[in-house]
């Protein structure tokens, strides 16, 4: 039974907003270059739209989400991926399971509430958005990490089961560099909160004209020093074509080096050796 | 366009069911080139940092953003060097003081 006496959405949310939330619930794979920075920062305005209760209780959809979404499920779901054989192929099941857990738990408290409330679904696609962003991301991360420890690299990762660890500044830390592991969505919703700022970033790209998913790296300068290599310059419509080589290219305010995941890995070890961090042998 | 508030129930419950088995699929990976494009026009846009404040019972609550690098806790936040800055509210001076 409902229990929403009125939904308020801030007024900064457009009709664009409004349009572009739609395609994501409908077709998130075919949003365009355009659609995806209007579709984060229609999340990020969400999180401010307010439920308010028949008791006059009032909520942000983002302080709902804390405590009904992430509050009950982001933890279990970290812990049951970490008992997963295959991550990528077994978490489908699980972000699916919860997804229709949460669409139900929201309903049965009466907060959403479509027939009556139709912004109640709003809240219900930035719950959803949400979710997604978390669940593809930690898995993307513990396979990252649990390739990283089959390497042989030595690395110390955030505390996955620690809420405060999940919220640190960076994922890992690397021969004293920062990193972070993003899926690629991930990563975009990051980069609109705060300047990105950590030395390297591992993300998975898609290339179409290879018609391949790779792994790859993007490295500060300083760290790109450290570890050594030669690169090709490139213009960012070029990096299909140039990858899986290492290629500096220039962003919005900085240059960045952009290498194979694989070839990083190489170069880690390599600098880690010469360290003495790790053993040669290994 | 119909938006997701204007569509039919049905429709929408559709719609959501369609999306949880599409997003189970997908596992985030945009085309490189869709990537910094976004990226490029996300910069572009971001702005300060943001904060919003409410006042229950004459006390300032501020509020964070879920994912905001700000640490807040009621009317304090904290820096990066390990100060908090407090923001206080004062009562508003009548004209005749």
């Amino acid at each position: 039974m409902s229990v929403v006496r009125r939904i308020i959405i801030p007024p900064e949310v457009t009709v664009e907003h409004h349009r572009v939330v739609t395609r994501y619930v409908q077709s998130m794979r075919e949003l365009s270059a355009d659609d995806w920075p209007l579709a984060i920062e229609a999340f990020n305005l969400l999180r401010y739209a307010v439920v308010i209760r028949l008791d006059d209780r009032a909520y942000t959809f983002a302080q709902i989400y804390d405590e009904l979404v992430d509050g009950r499920y982001a933890t279990p779901y970290i812990k049951a991926l970490l008992e997963l054989d295959d991550v990528s192929q077994e978490s489908v099941r699980l972000w699916a399971v919860a997804a229709r857990q949460l669409y139900q738990d929201l309903t049965e408290v009466g907060l959403h509430d479509p027939v009556h409330h139709p912004n109640s679904r709003l809240l219900m696609a930035y719950c959803l958005y949400w979710w997604h962003s978390f669940c593809k991301g930690y898995a993307f991360e513990v396979e990252i990490f649990r390739d990283l420890e089959q390497s042989g690299l030595r690395f110390e990762p955030h505390d996955l089961l620690d809420p405060a660890a999940r919220r640190s500044p960076y994922d890992l830390l690397i021969s004293g560099f920062r990193g972070d592991v993003k899926t690629s969505t991930y990563f975009l919703q990051k980069a609109s909160r705060q300047r990105v700022s950590s030395d390297f970033f591992i993300t998975r790209v898609w290339l179409p004209g290879q018609r391949a998913r790779i792994l790859v790296v993007f490295l500060q300068d300083l760290m790109w020093d450290a570890i050594d290599g030669e690169t090709l310059v490139a213009r960012l419509a070029e990096l299909d074509a140039v990858l899986p080589h290492p290629t500096r290219i220039a962003y919005h305010g900085g240059k960045l080096v952009v290498i194979e995941y694989a070839h990083w890995k190489d170069k880690m070890r390599q600098y880690q050796t010469n360290h003495g961090e790790v053993d040669d042998n290994a | 366009m119909t938006t997701l508030e204007d569509m039919p129930v049905t429709e929408y419950e559709t719609a959501i069911e369609r999306f949880i088995e599409e997003a189970a699929q997908w596992e985030g990976s945009l085309p490189v080139e869709t990537f910094f494009h976004a990226w490029e026009e996300i910069e572009r846009r971001r702005t300060a940092l943001e904060l919003k404040a409410r006042v229950v019972h004459d006390r300032l609550v501020l509020m964070a953003p879920p994912d905001s690098p700000l640490v807040v806790h009621d009317n304090r936040i904290q820096l990066e060097d390990g100060r908090e800055l407090v923001i206080t509210l004062v009562p508003t001076e009548t004209a005749s003081g």
